[in-house]
């Protein structure tokens, strides 16, 4: 898992994507998490379609994908099994997260991959040796 | 359980801080006027005051797209129009010729925007007209040392001493302070300042903190605010209608206090 603020060493909001996507494609078989933490990830929405679109194994998580209509967007550009929720708690209350996902614009099956199913499948999928 | 919609239909919503037009420089993926508007309706928000994109950015151009924007959903929108102190005069007539029109609802400064602090001279000429007229101002308020530098210029502590000069102003703090400890510091602002208010828009969603400020300021003086495109309606409303609060005060947040304020 990397969190957007330790990568944004700075705060200037500048972020050496091409680099995420270069670490992804060189492994393959490890799924990146992508944690907002307390960034504003709404100011990197083009490059959250440029690094879901080339990529197979980037995720996102959810609590701060605050731009109206993110969550939609971001699921009809990738799929929702690429979005993880989470609460970032004790940070956030946890309960606008829950309702973000219940209230979404989206098929029952799509949140459902966001609530839950998109962490099982990761985790079904690690092999340990 | 019934549903968010569902269980904040008895509350009059109004939503006080509402962004509308293109914004060049951020990638917002759903952003026309037009889905703003209808997700607002969607969860029944009565009415919503907006302050245009372009506004914050241009003079007599923003103007001309508030009003465009003002003409076609006149039956539900109310407007800010923008003070901008690096060209005070033009900003200023367009306060003086339309501020006083039923669809104005306030003016709306922005200090880090306008890499402007409000106790600058530029800002004299507002803040003497708001007060003889007894305005509504909602600015940008945030806490300082933060990494975005410009952030210095809204720190919500400069307009204490502004309201005392100016007693008639009815002050917003949006963001209420915005981040760490300022969320908690303008809460004493509030207990101070007959005429300051705050809204919670933003990013700002720390557990128990909307029931801190009914505590320690009661909810007369909280006002919902979306701050949309910039973030999602629903994080606000889940925001409120998770809070522990009686529905009283819910309702003071969610409209009430708008209603009166604005008398809307």
């Amino acid at each position: 898992m990397l969190s957007l603020d330790e990568i944004d060493i700075t705060g200037d909001k500048c972020i050496e994507w091409e680099k995420l996507l270069e670490i992804a494609d060189s492994f393959k078989n490890m799924p990146l998490i992508i944690d907002g933490g307390d960034a504003k990830e709404l100011m990197f929405n083009s490059y959250f379609f440029m690094i879901l679109r080339n990529s197979a194994n980037i995720y996102l998580n959810t609590h701060n994908l605050f731009v109206i209509s993110q969550i939609e967007v971001l699921v009809s550009v990738s799929g929702s099994d690429r979005l993880l929720y989470d609460s970032y708690f004790p940070f956030y209350e946890p309960s606008i997260s829950v309702e973000r996902i219940l209230e979404s614009d989206m098929p029952e099956k799509s949140k459902q991959m966001i609530a839950s199913r998109s962490i099982e499948k990761i985790y079904s999928g690690i092999n340990i040796s | 359980m019934l549903k968010l919609k569902d269980r904040i239909k008895k509350f009059r919503i109004i939503d006080t801080h509402l962004h509308l037009g293109c914004l060049s420089n951020l990638n917002f993926p759903s952003r026309s006027d037009k889905e703003i508007i209808g997700l607002l309706k969607q969860y029944g928000i009565e009415k919503a005051i907006f302050s245009h994109h372009a506004a914050l950015s241009t003079v007599s151009f923003g103007f001309e797209k508030t009003i465009e924007v003002l003409r076609e959903y006149d039956d539900y929108l109310y407007a800010y129009l923008v003070y901008n102190p690096n060209f005070a005069a033009e900003s200023l007539d367009i306060i003086k010729k339309y501020g006083n029109i039923k669809k104005i609802a306030g003016i709306k400064i922005h200090p880090s925007w306008h890499c402007c602090y409000p106790y600058d001279e530029k800002y004299d000429v507002l803040w003497d007209y708001a007060d003889k007229n007894s305005m509504i101002v909602l600015t940008h308020s945030w806490k300082p040392d933060v990494a975005n530098e410009s952030q210095k210029f809204s720190d919500p502590f400069f307009f204490g001493k502004i309201l005392e000069e100016y007693q008639n102003v009815k002050l917003i703090l949006a963001h209420a302070g915005g981040r760490g400890e300022y969320l908690y510091r303008v809460m004493d602002l509030l207990e101070k300042y007959e005429n300051m208010y705050v809204d919670f828009s933003g990013d700002i969603f720390v557990p128990g903190l909307v029931e801190e400020y009914v505590r320690k300021a009661g909810s007369k003086k909280l006002l919902f605010g979306t701050d949309m495109p910039w973030i999602d309606l629903r994080y606000y409303l889940a925001n409120i209608d998770s809070a522990h609060l009686d529905d009283d005060a819910k309702a003071d947040i969610f409209g009430l206090n708008a209603i009166r304020l604005f008398d809307l």
